[in-house]
């Protein structure tokens, strides 16, 4: 027979009123005296502190409620979006949890097994009752986290996810977080003075136990199973088994599928920049939270700044290195902020990770300097606002025979420390050109080269860096042979003639039929008053190109 | 009447501890050395200075890319570098081959920036200058500090009006960081900069020739604070 599965150790993190809570967060200030409601079907869901001064109540009608308080802002349920902030907050406690399950509409049940023997290791766990030291402080982190993110939240660690859900929603308890001892029975004396509502009972089936005398939990795990299977089906059985607090039920993780994005819609339209800087690091925080969570960090940010009255600005902007720090954010996002000119005022800001990369946690050794990285992140952010992002680059080689088609432009991304490894970079000890094959070809110039030294190599060095020049023009600028006897004696280069004093090659390239195709005899050519110059005889007219420079 | 020496050591000791409570990247003190015998042999203390700029002048072909990526690749492991290249002849593959690790060598070509800045789009005067935008972008190069070493290359020709006040400012700039600042110039530059030092290249026979190096009193430099 096979064991049933322990039940998880859960820890439920809920949001109380989040629909309200939602509204407010997306402000830049808490509606000022006026009160607001939250309206589902016509009535009101829940309200704010100054609604409820003015009599505002849950479950009033609109019509009553605006009754009570003329001044009264309503906002209607948008359970879709309330959901969205959910997963966004889940996305935070992936950070400190292992798996986070969205309980909608309004909790979080998180993966406290862990923590629980962390508890046990420190041998503290205070007898029946309350959690251990590592669930208490997974809890207040928990609770700390969501309101870094801007909620206010409540948290309950008990075994299995229906009675730890059930307790975190219905639970009277002080304080924000509360802990019930490990166990079926513990949570069952949790549960057991709760309303029939919090085992998640269909109104009717509520109604119908209420009828026969059975008003709460406590009352509801007293009953046989049989007699409650025959009266009230599966549902009863469900709701009853969950009152002795027995639910082995795993959690189901929660996916993170969107790269997350926050806004804020400011209290009145901003016309400069400085004014933006607070609700932008705001926002920068949240965001930053919800990659740290899952492990990732923005490589490129994109902030769209709603204008007044319509149209809006979008800012993209890059980072060297995938980052999931809001300080280090700011930097380049100031820096783009700054040179904007707006062509209204900003009534609302949005903040999202448009491009993404797994961020290996970074162990700062003796002698790394964070000024140094936020120097290169701000000089790297000013280039990229003034000159375009096209125009900072880091060269990739590309085995390629056509010359300039040899690298490519990447995006300049700080390297990563190669400290200790003792490894040497692969493009210093890489030749890129060992792909390259030389095919000796008959002398078109017709002479005979001058073999001069092998190597004479204008950096003083060895062969190696002599294969290619160090200057390649955008352009070739075709040249003019000028030759004596069938000897190549001069160059005309820009419309003047100058001697060859040496003569070396050729190197043959061609291929890529693919694409137009190309035939090229290289030659390195030295001419006075210019020095050695990289000349190729194009195969397919003979002509003479002057392509770059051995400079 | 304070004696120069010690009023030397007193602004040195002055300026470390501004450094330090504007929490600016170390100083980097001493040369490197471009790891070529006649070059290294023509500067006055072996290599090129740190924070300092330096001049190489030549021709064409004269062999100054590659005392600059010689000195590229003799930087350390972690240091990064810059080359604003506005003619964008720069050939990286080249670069490759002399030792010089591509991903830390961060290439600069103004004017190619596709989807420019928001601050270039509204037409100011260095958006339409691509060599004023570049010693711009060298300054800031320089000043930050990031970057070990910074090699400039804008043709003199295409410098527009303002260049001069420009260049003057890139040895503070390079003062500032801590870089070594390489102003790679044609022989017969039309812009100066002041320089801390000067080097004429010319190839002759194949091999580099330092000419001439002028000036060299970058250990006994007193002013330009930073």
């Amino acid at each position: 027979m096979p064991r049933e599965p322990a039940a998880p150790r859960v820890l439920a993190l809920q949001l109380p009123d989040l629909p309200l809570q939602r509204v407010l967060r997306g402000r830049e200030r808490a509606a000022s005296g006026r009160g607001l409601a939250i309206l589902e079907d016509g009535r009101v869901a829940c309200c704010d502190a100054a609604a409820r001064a003015a009599g505002v109540r849950a479950g009033q009608s609109a019509a009553e409620a605006l009754a009570a308080c003329g001044r009264l802002e309503t906002v209607v349920r948008d359970p879709a979006a309330d959901l969205v902030a959910l997963r966004a907050l889940a996305e935070v406690l992936l950070g400190i949890a292992p798996a986070v399950e969205v309980a909608a509409p309004d909790a979080l049940l998180l993966d406290a097994g862990a923590a629980r023997l962390l508890a046990a290791g420190a041998g503290a766990v205070p007898p029946g009752g309350a959690f251990g030291p590592g669930e208490e402080r997974l809890a207040h982190r928990a609770v700390q986290a969501a309101a870094d993110m801007g909620y206010a939240a409540r948290a309950v660690v008990a075994t299995g996810r229906g009675p730890a859900a059930a307790l975190a929603r219905y639970g009277r308890f002080d304080g924000a977080v509360h802990g019930v001892a490990p166990g079926g029975a513990a949570a069952a004396a949790a549960l057991a003075g709760l309303p029939l509502a919090a085992l998640g009972l269909a109104p009717a089936v509520a109604g119908r136990l209420a009828a026969v005398g059975v008003a709460g939990a406590g009352a509801l795990a007293r009953l046989p199973e049989g007699t409650l299977a025959h009266r009230f089906g599966p549902e009863g059985v469900r709701a009853a088994r969950l009152a002795r607090g027995e639910d082995a039920s795993p959690l189901v993780p929660h996916v993170p599928e969107t790269l997350p994005q926050e806004s804020l819609e400011l209290e009145a339209p901003a016309e400069g920049a400085e004014p933006l800087l607070f609700g932008l690091k705001r926002l920068a925080d949240r965001v930053a939270a919800r990659l740290a969570g899952r492990g990732l960090g923005a490589t490129r940010l994109r902030l769209v700044l709603a204008l007044d009255p319509r149209g809006e600005e979008r800012i993209q902007v890059p980072l060297s290195q995938p980052s999931a720090s809001a300080a280090r954010w700011l930097v380049p996002v100031k820096e783009h902020l700054f040179t904007l000119r707006l062509p209204g005022a900003v009534t609302a800001l949005r903040l999202v990770a448009a491009e993404v990369a797994p961020v290996a946690a970074e162990q700062l050794a003796f002698g790394d300097r964070p000024e140094a990285v936020a120097a290169l992140d701000g000089v790297l952010a000013r280039l990229a606002v003034r000159l375009g992002d096209g125009a900072l680059f880091a060269a990739e080689p590309v085995a390629r025979y056509r010359p300039e088609g040899a690298y490519r432009p990447v995006p300049f991304r700080r390297p990563r420390a190669s400290r200790g490894s003792g490894q040497v970079p692969s493009a210093r000890a890489g030749r890129p050109f060992d792909a390259l094959t030389m095919h000796g070809a008959s002398n078109p110039l017709g002479v005979s080269p001058s073999s001069p030294e092998r190597g004479i190599d204008a950096s003083g060095q060895g062969e190696e860096g002599a294969f290619r020049p160090t200057r390649l023009l955008a352009a070739p600028e075709q040249v003019i042979a000028e030759g004596e006897g069938g000897r190549l004696t001069a160059l005309r280069v820009g419309g003047r003639d100058r001697a060859v004093l040496a003569l070396d090659g050729p190197e043959r390239l061609r291929g890529e039929w693919w694409s137009g195709g190309f035939d090229r005899d290289y030659y390195r050519v030295r001419l006075e008053g210019l020095g050695d110059c990289w000349v190729y005889r194009d195969g397919a007219d003979g002509r003479l190109w002057l392509h770059g420079f051995f400079d | 009447m304070s004696q120069p020496r010690e009023r030397h050591l007193v602004l040195a000791h002055l300026r470390d501890e501004i450094r330090r409570i504007e929490r600016r990247p170390a100083r980097r003190e001493g040369c490197v050395p471009s790891g070529l015998a006649e070059v290294d042999a023509a500067l006055p203390g072996g290599g090129f200075p740190r924070g300092a700029l330096c001049e190489l002048a030549g021709g064409p072909a004269s062999g100054k890319t590659a005392v600059a990526l010689s000195l590229l690749a003799r930087l350390g492991p972690e240091d990064l570098s810059a080359w604003v290249d506005v003619r964008g002849d720069l050939y990286p593959p080249a670069a490759a081959a002399r030792g010089v690790d591509l991903a830390r060598l961060l290439v600069v070509r103004p004017g190619s920036g596709t989807g420019a800045g928001p601050a270039a789009r509204d037409g100011d005067d260095a958006a339409r200058a691509p060599a004023v935008t570049a010693l711009w972008a060298a300054e800031a190069l320089l000043a930050s500090g990031a970057f070990a070493a910074v090699v400039v290359d804008v043709p003199a020709a295409r410098l527009a009006h303002g260049a001069d006040a420009m260049a003057r400012r890139l040895q503070a700039a390079a003062e500032k960081g801590g870089s070594v600042g390489l102003w790679l110039a044609p022989a017969r530059a039309a812009l100066r900069v002041p320089a801390a030092l000067r080097l004429e290249l010319s190839s002759e026979g194949g091999r580099v020739v330092a000419r001439r190096a002028v000036g060299g009193a970058v250990a006994g430099r007193a002013g330009h604070a930073a």
